[in-house]
């Protein structure tokens, strides 16, 4: 290399530097195509549905008041699971669903920022103080899953998790109110 | 030259001081948490060491040393004395004062919400108070760089600055827009809630506010070590930088793109739609560009010196390169550990991954390899270069 001419040198330098820019640039595409993909055709999204609640209010009446919380099961078949987070504890803490059908999980906290995640699954959110969110899902596997709070909201953090109990689908037999509770096995 | 020594080393040892207790109390977290230390100490202690490490490591460790070399730049790259150096001890002073405020509630159990504080979580006041000093005295700092360049470039127009004096200034002007977010939530949101002052937060504001400060910092911290990899690495190898204008080319990618990046941390929260989180995730990839340069500028650097060194072939430079030598070994391992923090860094950016490892140790083994593995290595290996010019005593 030392005996190349100046000029020459220069222009090598700038040759391999867009080569590797170039590499860079089918990389970083290649990365943001997969991801607006799977997000178009698999529906692989983050939780983003920006929806408002007061967390003054939420326990007095509407679908978070205490009878609501729980799986419900909707005239159509939809399954919706609604879950309180509150310090150190999620109400209820264990949510029946049934295998191989697309559940709806909604959250809220009265308190403080909370997360959720389910082990095993792609099932993760943040769960913030003034707002509700939700995951979409289908577990395909039965059995229990462990449902840990994942984001520091006090010193009882680390005792603060649910389970997430997955039925076989002709197992699952909500009641007459459309209701489903683990206890019910 | 003689005028920043004292400055510099005070800054260091502040820096390295917070590291060693840092470090100590890490291992301590280890240990309770693996089966040897199962149930050893409450949730009380486990959450004030957690507090005291983060504050210790992320806020005490990086500003202090980030300043301290930032004024041994100034002077050795500019070849001036620096101005305004009253204006530097006082911003250390203060910075010392927020320090000692943020440690004693921390230490009495009362701020026991971690270095991010999750709102409205509330520690005592003077815990973020104190860290407000901090981030005021890193403020002075800027204006102290930018003045520095300034001054220069009035004394010599038509030149370009010096490589790594251009970097600390990208990194000053970078940390005052980025520190912009912390120090609304915790003026405006945080410590009126602290004082009892409001009864309500809007939480989702406070984590946008925490974000837009959130991975800007981490570049706050990581370009030191940038500064290192295109200044002192390819001299320390024996051979030359590949490419000056690819430096310059980097940092102000990361001035650019590092801005509003952090809030990729609030891709799971439910305060934000898809649209705003697909630009981030857009963000997120093209401030991949800058460290991805790099790697290819410096391990080019590194070529030329193997290769000068009588290196032969594809990969024989690899072995001819000095290893003994602190700065090039530091490199090396800087490199691979900054390899698998930002590949693991591509993996938390995936809609579908990151629903998989959000806020698992994941997350935390991806910050520490960045964190330990690319910046503290990088920290110490300068500090062991300029050390010696500190304090007068030459290489032997």
């Amino acid at each position: 290399m030392t005996e190349l001419h100046p000029e020459m040198h220069e222009r090598r330098i700038l040759g391999t530097e867009l080569l590797w820019a170039f590499g860079v640039g089918v990389l970083i595409a290649a990365t943001l195509t997969m991801i607006v993909f799977t997000a178009l055709t698999r529906d692989i999204n983050p939780p983003s549905n920006v929806e408002r609640i007061d967390p003054k209010t939420l326990h007095l009446s509407g679908e978070f008041a205490e009878q609501n919380l729980g799986t419900t099961v909707g005239a159509d078949g939809s399954v919706t699971v609604r879950v309180i987070a509150t310090q150190f504890m999620f109400v209820p803490r264990c949510l029946a669903v049934p295998q191989g059908r697309r559940v709806t999980l909604r959250f809220t906290t009265p308190d403080v920022i909370h997360g959720i995640l389910i082990t095993g699954t792609n099932v993760n959110t943040m769960v913030v103080p003034g707002f509700v969110s939700q995951v979409h899902t289908s577990f395909t596997r039965t059995g229990d899953l462990l449902m840990p709070c994942h984001e520091y909201c006090g010193l009882g953090h680390s005792e603060m998790w649910a389970t997430v109990q997955v039925i076989p689908e002709n197992e699952f037999k909500p009641g007459q109110d459309g209701r489903a509770s683990c206890a019910q096995r | 030259m003689r005028s920043v020594k004292r400055l510099c080393l005070a800054h260091f040892w502040v820096a390295f001081a917070a590291f060693a207790v840092a470090c100590v109390i890490g291992t301590w977290q280890m240990w309770v948490r693996s089966p040897l230390g199962a149930n050893v100490g409450t949730p009380g202690q486990y959450f004030m060491s957690v507090t005291a490490h983060g504050v210790a490591m992320a806020y005490v460790l990086t500003t202090f040393f980030i300043m301290g070399f930032g004024y041994f730049v100034a002077e050795t790259a500019l070849g001036r004395p620096l101005p305004g150096k009253p204006w530097a001890w006082s911003a250390f002073w203060l910075s010392m004062i927020g320090v000692v405020m943020t440690v004693i509630p921390i230490l009495l159990g009362q701020a026991s919400v971690l270095f991010t504080f999750y709102p409205p979580l509330t520690a005592s006041p003077w815990f973020y108070i104190g860290l407000v000093l901090v981030v005021v005295g890193s403020w002075i700092w800027c204006a102290l760089m930018i003045a520095a360049m300034t001054a220069w470039k009035r004394e010599n127009p038509g030149r370009p600055v010096p490589l790594a004096m251009f970097a600390t200034v990208a990194n000053a002007v970078m940390w005052l827009w980025t520190t912009a977010g912390v120090a609304v939530e915790l003026l405006f949101q945080v410590i009126p809630a602290a004082l009892g002052l409001v009864q309500t937060i809007d939480v989702g504001l406070a984590r946008t506010l925490f974000s837009w400060t959130l991975h800007a910092i981490v570049y706050f911290w990581l370009i030191p070590a940038y500064i290192a990899f295109y200044t002192m690495v390819p001299r320390a190898a024996g051979g030359r930088l590949y490419s000056d204008t690819m430096g310059r080319l980097t940092f102000i990618l990361f001035l650019v793109y590092s801005l509003p990046v952090g809030m990729h941390h609030l891709m799971m929260d439910p305060e934000h739609g898809n649209g705003t989180k697909f630009l981030q995730v857009l963000l997120t990839a093209f401030v991949s560009v800058p460290t991805l340069l790099t790697i290819f500028t410096i391990t080019a650097s590194l070529e030329i010196a193997g290769r000068l060194r009588g290196g032969r072939g594809l990969f024989g430079w690899i072995g001819a390169l000095p290893w003994e030598r602190p700065m090039v070994l530091a490199t090396g391992l800087a490199f691979v550990m900054l390899g698998f923090g930002g590949f693991g860094g591509l993996i938390n950016m995936g809609y579908g991954m990151n629903a998989m490892v959000h806020n698992t140790s994941w997350v935390t083994a991806h910050f520490h390899l960045i964190f330990g593995g690319s910046v503290v290595i990088m920290y110490f290996a300068i500090a062991y270069e300029i050390w010696p010019r500190l304090t007068g005593r030459e290489h032997v």
